[in-house]
């Protein structure tokens, strides 16, 4: 009796197992084709600019860069902050986070010279605080990611008014995100990957990829994905995803 | 005295009910607030012959600190930390003392950092791990703060290059470690430096044990680290109580020389720590306890030339595994307290822990079997387990 109870428990657990691959996000792996190191210290975050020429380049140090897109600095501006974790850019403005002082800063895209400062409160660890910011244009929403403990996906309308908060469990971690193409994106730095996610933040793909300590991820204009790795202080350039 | 622990106890029950970690922040200034505690179980299992105590067989808290760290501006940085359990049992435990971390650091010159006050030395790599982050319930003797001080009073100051792969640290302290705290300094006035060059590659190598993150790439690093302290008591003067350590050789009446090398290695959750100390002890007095161990026997200078050697070296290594949130730790060590003195002690430990929530929350137990001993060092038992929980808020 009990032997038959241990080979269904055994049968019930083997196909556990199995059912859970069937449904699980397929895995692929991303492959490196450059890299070189940047002349930025402690690089946390990058985006697109909005004429899809250059990159803004934001540090743990509390500096805003504007770069090529290989990552060579064309401009620095005058803003410091303590820690800057996230950046966007839009036609007009660049959105600086600093995850230290809980404030974003709006900074003039052309100039990059401060024009608001606006207080974004967070009551998490010091060093577990806002991680990504990224805009979607279908609802006109920012959107800021906590790093983790918890994860936390937190949807802003155009003025920063606080709208929801949503928790995500489906990573170690979250160190930035996108909105590409209308979709949402993760970069997770202890767990190695990018997560694409759907409406509802469920996990529709996921590829990983061999880069230490990834903070900061963006496409450019031909969908390919450009990681930044803070310690290593380097760029690394992956073709476009399948 | 009491009022004020039993308000600092207050404070760190609430911040554990509350399980969060306190965020302050007004602008330009930010601080914040986390406690961290441990127990363990205690139970030696082997006793030497002729020992029948079992006092060492216990239950109890091993470290309740409180953290505070913040920024004010954006160059100056401090930190403090404060072990209540400590303050209360007032063991003046070198692994443990009661107020850990006390110090500022300036990061606006572009030459270097500057760090001032209280906390640990740059000297070894395995001395700058947080207890927190190990699955040991225990460090290495050779680095545990017998034979030379983990944390002292001073002013270091800090360089990285290449992107942080190589570190650089430089400073002066008082050379009485851990005593400086409650006995102040020593009448010879004298100080000790310290110094530590690090090499690591591809990325900078934070000080871990374990690899929780799974390395995507082999990274290792290399280090090496020197102390110098002169301390000639005037005639008739003492080094202030307990700070010449368990063995009388940790703060000497003389020159002491210190001399360190370590390995690290880490992939896939696979880790691996080596280190190598030396240490050359010139005695002002040839009559010196630490040149004469043998009772009954002079040992003369022409002999002993006034100096006597210690030193000691582990090896470490230690596997994470994601899916069973775990890891398996084993370290072989060595140490030799004086060359003068019969024996060398031998340890092998083992480590498992379980991680409920990272290093934030983990069941730990470590076992370890002493292989063989020194005189002057009989310990009195051959096993010993450890069993416990720790808890980072």
């Amino acid at each position: 009796m009990i032997s038959s109870l241990k080979c269904v428990a055994i049968c019930c657990v083997i196909i556990f197992v199995n059912i859970t691959r069937l449904f699980a996000a397929p895995k692929t792996h991303l492959k490196i084709h450059n890299k070189h190191y940047i002349n930025i210290p402690e690089p946390s975050d990058v985006c697109l600019a909005a004429n899809k020429s250059s990159l803004f380049i934001v540090s743990d140090q509390g500096l805003l860069y504007q770069t090529d897109l290989q990552g060579k600095v064309l401009k620095q501006s005058t803003l410091t902050g303590d820690d800057f974790e996230a950046v966007y850019a839009d036609d007009n403005f660049v959105y600086v986070v600093d995850e230290s002082d809980r404030k974003l800063y709006k900074v003039d895209a052309t100039t990059l010279t401060l024009s608001k400062t606006i207080d974004i409160p967070y009551k998490g660890e010091l060093n577990e605080g806002a991680e990504g910011i990224s805009y979607n244009t279908s609802n006109n929403h920012f959107y800021i990611v906590t790093e983790k403990n918890p994860i936390l996906i937190r949807e802003f309308d155009v003025n920063f008014n606080l709208i929801s908060e949503t928790k995500f469990k489906d990573a170690s971690d979250v160190s930035s995100m996108q909105f590409y193409n209308n979709q949402l994106y993760f970069l997770s730095d202890e767990d190695h990957c990018i997560l694409k996610l759907d409406d509802t933040y469920k996990v529709i793909q996921k590829w990983n990829f061999n880069i230490p300590n990834p903070e900061g991820f963006c496409f450019d204009k031909d969908g390919n994905i450009i990681i930044l790795s803070d310690e290593m202080e380097a760029i690394f350039f992956i073709n476009k995803p399948e | 005295m009491k009022f004020k622990i039993l308000n600092l106890l207050f404070i760190v029950c609430i911040v554990q009910i509350t399980n969060a970690q306190f965020t302050f922040n007004n602008g330009e200034n930010s601080m914040t607030i986390s406690s961290r505690f441990s127990m363990y179980a205690q139970r030696r299992l082997i006793l030497d012959s002729g020992q029948v105590s079992r006092k060492k067989d216990l239950m109890n808290i091993n470290r309740l600190q409180l953290v505070l760290k913040g920024n004010r501006g954006k160059h100056i940085k401090y930190d403090a930390t404060f072990d209540i359990a400590a303050l209360i049992i007032k063991a003046n435990d070198p692994q443990n003392p009661a107020i850990l971390d006390a110090n500022a650091t300036y990061t606006g010159f572009k030459a270097f950092d500057v760090i001032a006050g209280w906390g640990k030395v740059p000297y070894s790599r395995q001395n700058q791990v947080s207890f927190f982050e190990s699955a040991f319930w225990h460090r290495p003797e050779i680095t545990g703060g017998i034979l030379f001080s983990r944390r002292d009073a001073g002013v270091t100051l800090h360089k990285n290059l290449f992107h942080k792969l190589i570190n650089l640290y430089g400073g002066v302290y008082t050379g009485l470690g851990e005593a400086t705290l409650t006995n102040g300094n020593d009448p010879s006035g004298g100080v000790e430096y310290i110094s530590r060059a690090d090499f690591s590659y591809p990325t900078r190598y934070k000080y871990t044990e374990i690899d929780i993150y799974h390395s995507v790439v082999p990274m290792f690093s290399l280090g090496v680290n020197g102390r110098y302290a002169k301390k000639i008591l005037p005639d008739g003067t003492n080094f202030a109580a307990l700070s010449n350590g368990e063995f009388g050789n940790k703060v000497i009446n003389g020159e002491k020389y210190t001399y360190g090398a370590d390995f690290s290695f880490q992939y896939q959750g696979f880790s691996f720590q080596a280190e190598i100390h030396q240490l050359k002890n010139v005695m002002q007095d040839s009559l010196d306890a630490n040149l004469q161990p043998i009772q009954g026997r002079i040992l003369p200078v022409s002999f002993t030339n006034k100096t006597f050697y210690s030193g000691g070296a582990f090896v470490q290594a230690n596997y994470h595994s994601k899916k069973l949130k775990s890891a398996f730790c084993v370290r072989y060590e060595q140490m030799n307290l004086n060359n003068f003195v019969e024996g060398e002690q031998r340890r092998l430990s083992f480590a498992y822990a379980y991680m409920l929530k990272g290093t934030k929350s983990m069941v730990k137990v470590s076992f370890y079997t002493i292989d063989s001993k020194e005189v002057i060092d009989p310990f009195g038992f051959r096993q010993e387990i450890r069993l416990g929980w720790q808890v980072i808020l």
